[in-house]
């Protein structure tokens, strides 16, 4: 179906190549995950694909890329437009009209297709996505998973035997994220599509592909069918991707076996006997006996008369101050009066805490995040932000005590040099120590090597960590993130996170991804429809599967291995300790 | 921010202004653009002004779209006035109010002899304020009623070429995202301690700042809406299909006809009241003609 054969290609004004020598068979029908760090040439990769990578972009191109027998480079892109669809990170850059229908149409309009013939594509495309009933909505009215699946819909309505696409679950809630995998698994298992699918979260995508493909500065660096691909784990390791919670859980724990599924990873579990071999889980050390996840890190154990004892080292735990930094009464706020997206918010954040508010998109994380640094006023009741009402204040009331790191950090970043980006708060500030702030808040975004680059010109992940930077070079009290891990790779999200950490830092984050969540926060918020419906320290929140559903969250494939284990456990190294204090013999390491 | 991209986009409502064509609307505005540039008197001119407005009502527009337009006519009408009222230069003209003296130190030199408000020059800016008001107001009813699509559909049904009218409604698509983008800048700047309102230096420096992340952000946008659309065959051919074929209700031919008749017709007189007042050409058969163009345009 897909045939490249060395190729090479280096985008116009630029001297080192962005592919370098790539070769890659894909049969028909195949459902391909390409992944690696960021900037290694995945995205460029794709529009090889469909011709817009020579025909469009310009650039030294050399090397065969054969899509169904046709030469790409020697093909009308008309044709090969047919052949293969391609759907991007960020369905708002790509939905351009104002109804679902008219978006669908688009394609089959550009190829000539008879209105009759149009409709009917329509029609089928919106069925296979599941979004029949949504044919004359409006694009604005439908959520990040539904526009989503509206950019593949119009892909289908071309009826493309292959689909590339480039991050489409990268903004998404997990909810979303669930509908278009399974939209996607569907069509290729009942359609035969042929799937090439780039995304760095790796570990939830893993168990959908039949194949991963890892590229690494512009070359394809590993390759193998999915079944197999983490019996190589150092590669993953090496290049900071995430790995799938039960396959770490059966390597940690000795077992040559790598499942994907919280299925899988129980029934080689049954076969080992673990299960069977703990015999009264009530003898386990309780997991609210356990510090923290990251003193496990120093924690030492003996097996003693089949009870564990844990000898631990001094965790390194936030400094809590008892008093409220945020204090926050019946919040009631929306930006139309009849359509409020917060309903009557009580909530009170002490110093030191680190928050993660968590739910579906629209839920009203965001905009709880906005009232917190004054951009937002409430509707009614009141906000207090250390110890101030936010209602006559603004951001500026709040520069240099609270920090703000945008979804989007792009937005965040407008002078010349990273240097001057970290420069411009202490400056306007006019605080002392300036050079000594800039340099310190680089370092710690090991970005001081880039400090003379201009921001915008640096990759995604630098760009991230230069708004960072430019937010700690202010050492504010208290920082808020609003989706900071979104299309960033592990480390970066571990290298901006553990600063934090470090840092004791005052922070409340957005996030979808739980196992940020559980790593990170010393408090969880579950919300839902503007309302928060859990509150509490990650390990309770994460047991309350009732208000996890409502949010449209799920336990982490570790803790349902542990439930069914019939022990608590949060995290790999929990689960894994556990289980080997208490089941040595099963060990076979 | 939200508020901000709201005033931007369509509401699509079941009004019988939604439900004119959008080529019909095209020919409306620029029929009405002609009307607005031939017409003098300020009685019909405020007269045209009320029956665009009417048209919102007729349109039952959301209250924040509504604010909007009145802050935007304010704006435009008083600095329209405002300025002709200084500086109309026509004769004759009458000073109802002195702001710089002739005899005024520096100033009065400065100014070449004195600044004053004149009644003239009042009365002129409101003509102009009044003509630019009424096609600011239809042309943002039309947009505020017209889903995108429609209205490129509409600009191809009048022989506008797909790629341009395409350009044209993408951009118009994209606003309300770069305006809530903007937004997002000058917040980032006043938690960081700048203050962006600041007379002077704050302003010129927002702008500059304002400009290299939202440019920058656009330019990626773009990058991916076109590699979205070439994707989906865009331009790949000459010609293109459509789905939904644009009809002409009866209705829609009625209005086109009258306002296409009544601006060809204004024009037309105001084109002979002029011949006549400069001398050009004069005959008796038309008194009634010049009678109209007097009284009523």
């Amino acid at each position: 179906m897909i045939e490249i054969k060395d190729l090479w290609y280096t985008y116009p004004g630029r001297s080192e190549p962005t592919l370098k020598g790539i070769n890659l068979t894909v049969e028909k029908g195949e459902f391909v995950l390409l992944t690696g760090p960021t900037g290694c040439g995945k995205s460029t990769l794709l529009k090889t694909l469909n011709g817009i990578i020579p025909h469009e972009s310009g650039g030294i191109f050399s090397g065969s890329v054969k899509v169904k027998g046709l030469e790409t480079v020697d093909s009308n892109q008309m044709e090969i437009s047919k052949e293969v669809g391609l759907v991007f990170q960020n369905p708002d850059d790509q939905i351009f009209s104002t109804t679902v229908e008219d978006e669908v149409a688009f394609g089959p309009e550009n190829l000539c297709f008879e209105p009759k013939e149009i409709d009917r594509k329509i029609g089928e495309a919106l069925e296979i996505v599941g979004m029949a009933d949504h044919r004359l909505a409006s694009t604005n009215a439908l959520s990040g998973g539904q526009k989503q699946r509206i950019c593949i819909a119009s892909m289908l309505a071309m009826m493309p035997e292959i689909l590339a696409m480039d991050e489409p679950v990268s903004q998404m809630d997990p909810m979303g994220t669930r509908e278009v995998l399974n939209t996607v698994r569907e069509l290729n298992r009942k359609l035969k599509t042929t799937i090439l699918l780039v995304e760095h979260r790796l570990h939830e995508l893993a168990s959908f592909v039949d194949r991963i493909v890892i590229m690494d500065d512009g070359k394809i660096i590993f390759d193998q069918p999915a079944s197999k691909a983490f019996d190589y784990l150092e590669v993953f390791y090496r290049l900071g991707l995430r790995i799938p919670e039960p396959v770490e859980l059966c390597h940690s724990l000795g077992i040559k076996a790598s499942p994907l599924s919280v299925k899988g990873a129980i029934a080689v579990l049954n076969r080992e006997n673990f299960k069977e071999n703990i015999k009264d889980p009530q003898n386990i050390l309780n997991v609210e006996e356990i510090p923290s996840i990251h003193a496990l890190d120093n924690l030492s154990t003996h097996v003693v008369d089949n009870h564990s004892i844990y000898e631990i080292k001094t965790p390194s735990k936030p400094a809590l101050d008892n008093s409220p930094i945020i204090s926050i009464q019946d919040l009631w706020s929306g930006y139309e009066k009849n359509k409020m997206v917060l309903k009557g918010i009580n909530l009170e954040i002490n110093k030191g805490e680190r928050v993660a508010i968590m739910g579906t998109n629209g839920s009203g994380k965001s905009t709880l995040l906005l009232h917190l640094a004054a951009i937002l006023k409430p509707h009614k009741g009141n906000v207090k932000v250390f110890g101030e009402d936010t209602r006559p204040k603004n951001p500026y009331s709040f520069a240099g005590r609270v920090g703000f790191v945008f979804q989007n950090p792009d937005l965040m970043l407008f002078c010349d040099s990273a240097e001057e980006e970290a420069r411009f708060g202490p400056v306007q500030l006019k605080y002392n120590d300036i050079e000594e702030r800039v340099r310190e808040s680089l370092e710690a975004m090991s970005i001081l090597h880039l400090k003379h680059d201009h921001p915008q010109a640096l990759s995604r992940g630098q760009r991230l960590r230069t708004a960072v930077a430019s937010v700690l070079s202010i050492n504010p009290e208290i920082i808020l993130l609003d989706e900071p891990t979104t299309g960033q790779d592990r480390v970066n999200i571990e290298q901006m996170m553990d600063f934090f950490k470090n840092n004791n830092s005052t922070m409340v984050f957005c996030t979808h991804d739980i196992e940020v969540a559980m790593s990170y926060a010393t408090r969880i918020l579950v919300m839902n429809e503007g309302q928060i419906i859990a509150d509490g320290k990650g390990k309770e929140v994460i047991k309350d599967v009732e208000s996890l559903r409502k949010a449209s969250l799920t336990q982490p494939p570790v803790v349902k291995i542990a439930n069914h284990l019939g022990i608590d456990a949060f995290s790999v190294k929990e689960l894994v300790e556990m289980l080997t204090c208490r089941n040595p013999e099963a060990m076979k390491c | 921010m939200i508020g901000a991209r709201s005033i931007a986009e369509p509401t699509i409502k079941d009004t019988v202004i939604h439900r004119i064509d959008p080529r019909a609307k095209i020919l409306i505005l620029i029929s009405t653009a002609f009307i607005a540039v031939a017409l003098d008197n300020p009685k019909t001119m405020f007269l045209l002004f009320l029956t665009v407005l009417f048209g919102f009502a007729l349109a039952r527009m959301p209250a924040i779209k509504i604010k909007t337009l009145a802050l935007l006519l304010v704006f435009l009408i008083w600095g329209t006035i405002y300025s002709q009222a200084l500086f109309y230069s026509q004769l004759p003209r009458t000073v109802i109010f002195t702001i710089i003296s002739p005899d005024f130190p520096v100033l009065g030199w400065l100014t070449n002899g004195g600044l004053f408000v004149y009644e003239e020059g009042l009365h002129h800016g409101a003509i102009q304020g009044l003509r630019s008001a009424s096609i600011l107001s239809l042309g943002l009813l039309m947009c505020w009623t017209t889903d995108s699509r429609d209205m490129l559909n509409g600009m191809v049904g009048l022989k506008v070429p797909y790629s341009v009218a395409f350009m044209v409604v993408t951009a118009v698509r994209f606003l309300p995202i770069i305006i809530t983008e903007i937004a997002t800048v000058v917040t980032v700047q006043r938690l960081r301690g700048f203050n962006p309102k600041r007379i002077g230096s704050g302003m010129i420096k927002t702008l500059l700042n304002i400009l290299t992340p939202t440019l920058a952000n656009c330019v990626r946008r773009t990058g991916t809406l076109a590699v979205s659309i070439q994707s989906r065959a865009f331009r790949s051919n000459l010609n293109r299909t459509y789905l939904k074929k644009l009809k002409f209700s009866d209705a829609d031919k009625i209005v086109i006809v009258v306002f296409v008749f009544t601006a060809t017709s204004i024009v037309i007189i105001k084109f002979l009241y002029s011949m006549y007042t400069s001398g050009i050409y004069y005959t008796s058969g038309l008194r009634p003609v010049y009678a109209i163009a007097r009284g009523y345009l």
